[in-house]
């Protein structure tokens, strides 16, 4: 899956604020896809990309808030930039503690709206590449048998192939068997990249977690 | 010569006539002298008969009317008409002997006897009667000036109460002038430059710095002081003015706000403040009213029609909780409100504006849920 161009979603009501964002942002080269308001956003079918989400706080019908609130609700972790023109600090604490990447002010100083967006949307391809890096581990443990899964669990605690096999009740060669096997489908190139991967994801609960489009 | 008997009865009689009359009663012959003086006269002037006979006329006279005066009886000389009654002419003054001034109103006749021309002017001193005008009048004006005063406290009232809103819609455009400058410059310092995009930005500057300004100039115009002065307006211009200044408090409130308008509509007479002030009232009510509507839209439609042949009526329509049939009326006194910490006065107030207009102002609750306020204006002719 090649990853597309990335993307800035701007949410504001005020139709001069989206085309003066629209332009300042594309003037950096980014693409920028402008709604005004929160349904018109989650009905868009956003592409699979790095993006990030520069969103007014108040908004007819549902608040930038209450937009925040619902994309975490659906496990979306899209980085937002809130702006506001009435900067009130209660809804500023909401909004931080609720993930939010920046809280600007209107009217903002460009320079750090432009840095704010660059470096959301950093975050953002460094989480995806993430996901997408657990995905690919997630993929290869599915193809493990039950007893090679068995056999992983105990080597990468530390076990040596004599332990593992009594612990399990078959022999030696066979468990080095499986080794390879595991080594060969995980990719591993070491016992130690092994115990890497197997750290970075809870192999047990494979195939469940999140999802993240 | 002997003078008859009858002559003489008649002449007394006719003294008699004279000096029991109320009004003053002046005679000068041709040249313009004193012939007759009664006692009236004598009251109102101070001078006796005796003083006065055989005097010019200019004795009884302002200094500054008496050139006017003397062409007046002229010009009345050569005329055909023989008497002007009371009120026909202008007001004129009469002086007294120690040179006072009183305001009085005149008739004059003229007779052609055989010994010359004889003119007669009659007189009353209206001195009680524009005393009493006139403090009528100062009472009149402190009403009105009293009700201007009130309306316009109001308004800076309620320009206290939507100053956050306003400024956020002023904030708005300046928020986004801002940043399109900011883009201009990014797009012109591109290598190569791209024009397009730096001139469609300027355009933006442009508008919405205007935007902004708009705001600005409604709120000066709805704060200025100065008495109320009804000219010919637009309303659907009146009504877009109005809507720009609650905009924000709409957008607050999560009310959208619909503007209806029919074509042609003639203009009206009325002064633009006071029925802004009207109207912005009956927005904020509205927006208000609709706060605690949660399971429907909030809608508020602003609607301009003709009403009749010479009446524009301007409807304010919102989906709220509506209107108890029962209290419709005692809205619209003072002090009578059912906001927490509202002062009652509001529709009072639109109300005395509405009616300094001649037109009306009143209530209904909608088919469905809500209520409208409607007023009218008459159209200028």
């Amino acid at each position: 899956m090649k990853p597309q161009e990335s993307v800035v979603f701007v949410v504001d009501d005020d139709a001069s604020v989206r085309e003066a964002l629209s332009s300042l942002i594309r003037s950096i080269g980014l693409r920028v896809e402008t709604f005004s308001s929160a349904q018109e956003f989650l009905s868009y079918p956003r592409p699979n990309a790095a993006a990030c989400l520069v969103l007014d706080v108040r908004l007819p019908g549902p608040s930038g808030l209450d937009l925040q609130r619902e994309l975490a609700n659906a496990g979306e972790r899209i980085p937002i930039i809130f702006i506001t023109g009435h900067g009130d600090i209660p809804m500023t604490v909401r909004a931080m503690k609720a993930g939010a990447a920046e809280f600007l002010p209107k009217p903002f100083r460009e320079q750090e709206l432009l840095d704010a967006v660059r470096t959301a949307i950093e975050r953002d391809r460094a989480t995806r590449d993430q996901w997408a890096e657990l995905a690919q581990i997630r993929d290869r443990y599915e193809t493990l048998t039950a007893r090679e899964r068995e056999v992983t669990t105990l080597i990468v605690k530390g076990k040596l192939n004599k332990q593992v096999a009594a612990e399990l009740g078959i022999s030696e060669i066979t468990v080095k068997v499986h080794r390879r096997h595991i080594m060969e489908k995980m990719k591993a190139r070491s016992l130690a990249d092994l115990v890497r991967i197997a750290e970075k994801t809870p192999l047990e609960n494979a195939g469940g977690g999140a999802t993240y489009t | 010569m002997q003078i008859p008997d009858e002559l003489r009865s008649l002449e007394a009689r006719f003294a008699g006539i004279l000096e029991t009359a109320e009004d003053a009663v002046i005679s000068v012959d041709a040249d313009q002298r004193i012939t007759v003086f009664n006692r009236a006269a004598e009251k109102s002037f101070g001078y006796t008969a005796a003083e006065v006979i055989g005097q010019p006329l200019e004795l009884l006279l302002p200094d500054r009317s008496a050139a006017s005066h003397r062409q007046l009886i002229e010009g009345f000389d050569h005329s055909s008409v023989t008497a002007r009654r009371m009120g026909e002419l202008r007001e004129v003054f009469g002086r007294r002997k120690n040179g006072s001034e009183f305001p009085a109103e005149a008739s004059i006749s003229k007779l052609n006897l055989p010994g010359g021309k004889l003119f007669t002017a009659f007189l009353r001193d209206v001195t009680e009667r524009k005393q009493i005008e006139a403090a009528r009048k100062q009472a009149v004006d402190a009403l009105v000036e009293a009700r201007a005063e009130l309306a316009r406290v109001a308004r800076v009232t309620t320009m206290g109460e939507l100053a956050a809103s306003i400024a956020q819609e002023v904030n708005q455009p300046l928020a986004a002038v801002i940043t399109n400058a900011s883009a201009c410059l990014r797009w012109l310092a591109a290598t190569p430059s791209n024009m397009a995009e730096a001139n469609a930005a300027v355009q933006r500057v442009i508008r919405d710095a205007n935007r902004a300004g708009e705001v600005i100039v409604g709120i000066r115009a709805f704060l200025k002081r100065g008495q109320p002065r009804k000219t010919q307006l637009q309303m659907g211009e009146i009504v877009r003015e109005v809507v720009i200044l609650a905009q924000g408090e709409a957008r607050t409130h999560e009310v959208a706000m619909r503007v209806e308008s029919t074509a042609d509509l003639p203009p009206v007479l009325a002064d633009q403040v006071e029925v802004q002030q009207v109207l912005l009232n009956l927005i904020l009510n509205a927006i208000e009213a609709m706060s605690t509507v949660t399971e429907r839209a909030r809608v508020l439609e602003v609607a301009t029609a003709k009403h009749g042949a010479d009446e524009v009526v301007v409807a304010v329509r919102d989906s709220g909780p509506g209107l108890d049939l029962g209290r419709m009326e005692r809205l619209f006194d003072p002090f009578y409100t059912t906001k927490p910490d509202g002062m009652g006065m509001g529709l009072a107030i639109s109300r005395s504006i509405i009616d300094a207009h001649g037109g009306q102002l009143w209530a209904m609750p909608n088919d469905g849920p809500g209520a409208t306020f409607r007023f009218t204006l008459p159209v200028f002719a």
